[in-house]
């Protein structure tokens, strides 16, 4: 900026000094034509960098946030999981939720292995699977696979 | 100027509105938070400290330690402070630093305008001594000499204030390249998906189109019109009025369609957007727990944490981006003010001795006020943005 202050000034002073030294004459009257355009060009030379093709700012994707937030959204679900269905059901599970990658991370599949069924006899854990796997699935409206673990 | 004043006085509104809208809310006394609540506090903090650790602030960082103001130490740890309310701002401090801010700006023009003083009155008192004792072209030579040492005192003390106000805004354009990917990152994991796609051509085109139209155009036109305000006051045979009111046309224009336009596309376009993210983020959650009303809630809350988590982070950002403006803009922005005031004080200083010297003051302090306004428009803009980044997420979540 400084350069294009002192370069603009030292032109147009440069030119006005010569209007008023030189003589008339024709001479006189094409130095002055020539030293018009030069303040001309010395004017708009910081126009032509508004053409000039720059790069425009790299706006980032942002995908390395996006995982960490759906990793976080899925250890997140998986312990309100387990803690849901020993609350309700009485059985101590594990579960391994699958986010999307964009928001809202919404759970896209969902896989439980029930590893204790508690004070629930042996004859009862196929309908308790058959409830949590509807309950789950009415929830988050995605695949959800329950498993005994052997 | 009248349009200057304008434009600080909606700054400091807008300025108010934000502090109210980010401010936390207070923990009454009397009221202690149960142990449910205060667990799933720290679970967001802790959820909120690990979502910090994976946003990629590495070139911001760098930004920060290049300024040899910043002092804050680790961004992260900065942000982080503000979420949990730790970060105060000690506004004693700060109103002290701000005036002694002015009164080192404002000392360091004296001595130039001394010299412009200095070289009036006696371009007056020979311009008086005309007739009796010294011969006309003489004193046509001194004066023209005595004008020539006023222009060249303007123009040297004009290029610091400029260089200043031009490195301010290149600063902004580095700091809008640097935070609004950041901020747009994190509107759209919060929730806000189509106000990120709409904010992101809208930040790009200010931060690359209209900040380069204003250090391309508005700027060297301003200049153009201060110099030809020094020349057109050389010799009445020389006219520059016709060609400095096209400039000046230029900037008025191209001011007012900046801040006029696009500041009311913006805030229309992005509260739309925002209300849409909301309402397409509550029917998502409907959907989930309509089914099963109890259980619900608690199962489709974990994405919640990370929604609001995110929402936390933005805001914090975006008021850490806001401190920085003001950093970046504030001084330039007092120095720019000061030298106006102090032309056109010299103006009314040196109006009684008469001559062309008080008319080009009065034309450099005019133009000064181009500057000033150009300068406020895209600093008011950068704001704007800011403010609409921060605020939508309180439209998403609610």
């Amino acid at each position: 900026m400084k350069e294009y202050v002192l370069s603009v000034a030292g032109a147009v002073l440069l030119s006005a000094v010569a209007a008023l030294v030189l003589p008339k004459g024709k001479i006189a009257g094409s130095i002055r034509f020539v030293l018009k355009l030069i303040c001309l060009l010395a004017l708009v030379s910081p126009f032509f960098t508004l053409f000039s093709e720059t790069d425009p700012p790299e706006l980032s994707s942002g995908d390395g946030y996006f995982a960490a937030c759906a990793s976080l959204a899925e250890r997140s679900e998986e312990e309100r999981v387990a803690r849901f269905l020993l609350e309700e059901y009485g059985v101590t599970a594990s579960a391994e939720a699958e986010c999307e990658g964009k928001s809202p991370f919404l759970v896209k599949t969902l896989c439980v292995t029930v590893s204790d069924f508690g004070i629930n006899d042996a004859e009862e854990h196929i309908h308790i699977i058959a409830r949590i796997r509807e309950a789950l699935g009415e929830e988050y409206d995605c695949e959800v696979t329950v498993r005994e673990a052997a | 100027m009248k349009k200057s004043i304008l434009l600080l006085l909606i700054l400091a509104a807008l300025a108010a509105v934000l502090s109210f809208s980010v401010s936390a809310s207070p923990v009454s006394a009397a009221e202690e938070p149960s142990l449910t609540e205060e667990e799933a506090r720290e679970e967001l903090l802790k959820n909120i400290e690990e979502l910090l650790n994976s946003l990629d602030t590495d070139a911001l960082e760098d930004y920060l330690s290049s300024l040899g103001e910043w002092e804050g130490g680790s961004l992260k740890e900065t942000l982080y402070s503000l979420i949990s309310g730790d970060g105060k701002l000690d506004y004693a401090s700060l109103a002290d630093g701000v005036i002694s801010l002015v009164w080192e700006e404002a000392s360091a023009l004296l001595p130039a305008f001394a010299v412009i003083l200095a070289a009036a009155l006696i371009c007056g008192i020979l311009n008086s001594a005309k007739i009796d004792i010294l011969h006309s072209s003489m004193s046509d030579i001194i004066t023209f000499v005595g004008y020539l040492a006023v222009g060249g005192a303007v123009l040297g003390s004009f290029i610091t204030a400029v260089s200043g106000a031009f490195s301010a805004m290149q600063g902004m354009k580095r700091q809008m390249d640097l935070i609004y990917p950041l901020l747009l990152t994190l509107m759209a994991a919060s929730g806000g998906t189509v106000s990120a796609a709409v904010y992101q051509p809208a930040v790009a085109f200010l931060s690359s189109g209209l900040s380069g139209l204003f250090l391309s155009v508005v700027f060297p036109a301003a200049v153009l019109m201060l110099v030809l305000s020094l020349v057109g006051n050389l010799s009445d045979e020389i006219r520059t009025e016709k060609l400095s009111a096209l400039f000046e046309s230029v900037i008025k224009w191209l001011i007012g369609l900046s801040c006029g336009l696009f500041g009311l596309f913006l805030s229309v376009q992005g509260l739309t957007a925002a209300q849409y993210d909301g309402i397409s983020l509550r029917a998502a959650k409907y959907a989930l727990s309509s089914s099963v009303p109890i259980v619900g809630s608690f199962l489709s809350g974990g994405v919640d944490l990370v929604l609001a988590g995110s929402a936390l982070i933005k805001n914090a950002l975006g008021s850490f981006a806001v401190f920085l403006l003001a950093a970046t803009a504030l001084k330039p922005l007092l120095l720019l003010a000061a030298f106006q005031l102090f032309l056109r004080f010299s103006a009314a200083a040196t109006e009684p001795v008469g001559g062309k010297i008080p008319h080009f003051l009065s034309k450099a302090a005019g133009c000064m006020g181009y500057f000033i306004a150009g300068f406020l428009c895209i600093a008011f803009l950068y704001f704007l943005t800011l403010v609409l980044l921060i605020c939508s997420s309180g439209v998403i979540v609610t």
